[in-house]
């Protein structure tokens, strides 16, 4: 029997997850819910845990990738699948420098779910090869290259184009092309305009 | 010859009439503060400044250092904008001529498209800055949007599985179904209503400090806490992150089960002080990953942290007070 901690703020997914899993009786019991990623530690030290199932964005703003490197470190034996619905692109590889085993897209799909804790339960790691397409402006997000989407998330935290250029370690022109490449492709008039798209098409989220 | 000898001659009138074509003013005066040259764009100059001719180098001294009232210039910092718009910034020096007389020396230097720009830069500046809040805003608001978005898609999976479910249950009824496909048509039904009562039933936790301790209380860890937690959701979440971290090195390290916190707040400074009824640590407490990115977080909020090894174990955590987020907008 495995046991399951599930780590989401969002009742309705709980509710959800908590149905998926009883449909599984057979092989998973849900031993606790919590809210807040940065009590997962506690939540494991309370509850024999072999499996979580750890949201990104929770309760307090705790990041569920910080969490599960934590839990890694503490509780190796602990398997872990990075469950969210933002498009994030930096998710995916932090998942992974985590230590994490499985990374799931949230669908309405309890199959899917099931069949992605099964084959991490024996062993498998499950990555999807992309995060989902969103439209940002005229673009999709598929559009961007990496250097694109790190100016993006640069330019989502007010960064002016002077210190992107510092913190990427490239001329200031070099920045700029950049962003005019990206107004170019999803038709933002404005550096402004541009980084409003980003943020509200939760490509580039750094908080987390 | 001729030609070269009236040229070769420097008059008193040449010096002046080259000065006057100056775009700057300048101006001499000698050891007893006397006028002995003044430019054209000086005399006008001085004469917005002090509101007359000038006469002795006090008169423009006192000028520079306080504008007479019947002045027509205003001041901005070193620099002084006439009627007119242009900006002028004043420049004194002690001099000697060729025979070791000491004069003194004013000049000023137009600088009036160096202090539009440098107006138009602060404004750029002022407008980044205020562009960089309003970003930071945006972003704080995605999980929230995305969260809702989350839920959004849940409550029409679930509106569309009742649809479903409904329709099935009647052509059940009306015979259309397999005896067979019962069980499924129950199951359907009891999941699509689980989740709506549990979606009427149960109102949103959001209390992580709750969680903390509960989660604790069930490993046999209290919290006796003496004082008021913060108030502004910033500092809130820090000192939340300060007794996390103390209680599972509490339960790890120490072998304990009560932490002490207490609060105060001194001139605009949360000061907590945490400690516990475990073991004392063996040596000096080496900070690792948890204490580690505590204390980033509050240097990063201007807060200081410190840890106290002997003869017992407490951390202390200074965090200023916060402005409510939004404040600066408004």
């Amino acid at each position: 029997m495995t046991n399951v901690l599930l780590v989401d703020d969002e009742r309705m997914i709980q509710e959800l997850f908590s149905y998926y899993i009883s449909t599984a009786k057979d092989r998973y019991r849900l031993v606790n819910t919590i809210i807040d990623a940065a009590n997962t530690e506690m939540a494991c030290m309370g509850s024999k845990v072999d499996l979580i199932l750890m949201d990104v964005c929770t309760a307090n703003y705790a990041s569920g990738l910080d969490a599960a490197a934590n839990i890694k470190k503490k509780f190796p034996h602990i398997k872990i699948i990075i469950v969210t619905s933002s498009p994030e692109h930096r998710f995916l590889e932090k998942a992974r420098a985590a230590g994490a085993e499985s990374f799931w897209y949230k669908e309405v799909d309890s199959v899917e779910l099931l069949d992605v804790m099964d084959r991490t339960m024996t062993g498998e790691s499950i990555y999807p090869d992309t995060t989902p397409k969103v439209q940002v402006g005229l673009a999709a997000s598929v559009e961007f290259t990496p250097k694109e989407l790190e100016v993006l998330f640069h330019m989502v935290q007010g960064k002016s184009i002077g210190e992107i250029a510092e913190r990427m370690g490239v001329d200031y022109s070099t920045t700029r092309t950049h962003i005019n490449h990206l107004k170019d492709k999803t038709g933002a008039k404005t550096n402004s305009e541009l980084a409003v798209l980003a943020a509200k098409s939760k490509l580039v989220m750094p908080e987390y | 010859m001729k030609w070269f000898g009236r040229r070769s001659r420097l008059t008193k009138n040449s010096v002046k009439e080259a000065l006057d074509n100056l775009p700057s003013g300048v101006c001499f005066f000698d050891r007893n503060g006397l006028l002995t040259l003044c430019n054209f764009t000086m005399h006008r100059l001085s004469f917005e400044l002090t509101g007359r001719d000038l006469q002795n180098i006090f008169e423009i001294r006192d000028a520079l250092q306080a504008l007479p009232e019947s002045s027509t210039v205003t001041r901005d910092g070193d620099k002084f904008i006439l009627k007119d718009g242009t900006v002028w910034r004043f420049k004194e020096e002690s001099i000697a001529d060729e025979y070791g007389h000491p004069y003194t020396q004013f000049t000023a230097s137009n600088v009036t498209d160096l202090y539009r720009a440098a107006q138009a830069l602060e404004q750029k500046n002022k407008e980044l800055a205020e562009m960089a809040v309003h970003m930071e805003h945006i972003t704080d608001n995605v999980a929230a949007i995305m969260r809702e978005e989350e839920i959004l898609a849940m409550k029409m999976k679930i509106h569309n599985e009742l649809g479903a479910t409904v329709l099935n249950v009647r052509k059940y009824y009306m015979g259309g179904c397999e005896p067979s496909q019962k069980d499924d048509l129950i199951q359907n039904l009891r999941k699509t209503i689980g989740l709506l009562v549990g979606e009427i039933g149960r109102e949103d936790e959001t209390d992580g400090y709750k969680e903390l301790l509960e989660l604790a209380a069930a490993i046999g860890v209290t919290a006796e806490l003496s004082g008021a937690m913060p108030e502004d959701k910033a500092s809130y979440l820090l000192v939340v992150s300060a007794i996390r971290e103390c209680m599972t090195n509490c339960v790890r390290h120490a072998e304990g089960s009560k932490l002490f916190v207490s609060l105060k707040e001194v001139e605009n400074m949360h000061t907590v002080v945490i400690a516990n009824n475990g073991r004392p640590p063996e040596g000096e407490i080496i900070e690792g990953g948890g204490l580690s990115a505590l204390r980033a977080g509050i240097e990063k909020a201007g807060g200081e942290m410190r840890l106290q090894s002997r003869p017992v174990f407490s951390l202390t955590v200074k965090i200023p007070k916060l402005p409510p987020k939004g404040a600066e907008l408004l």
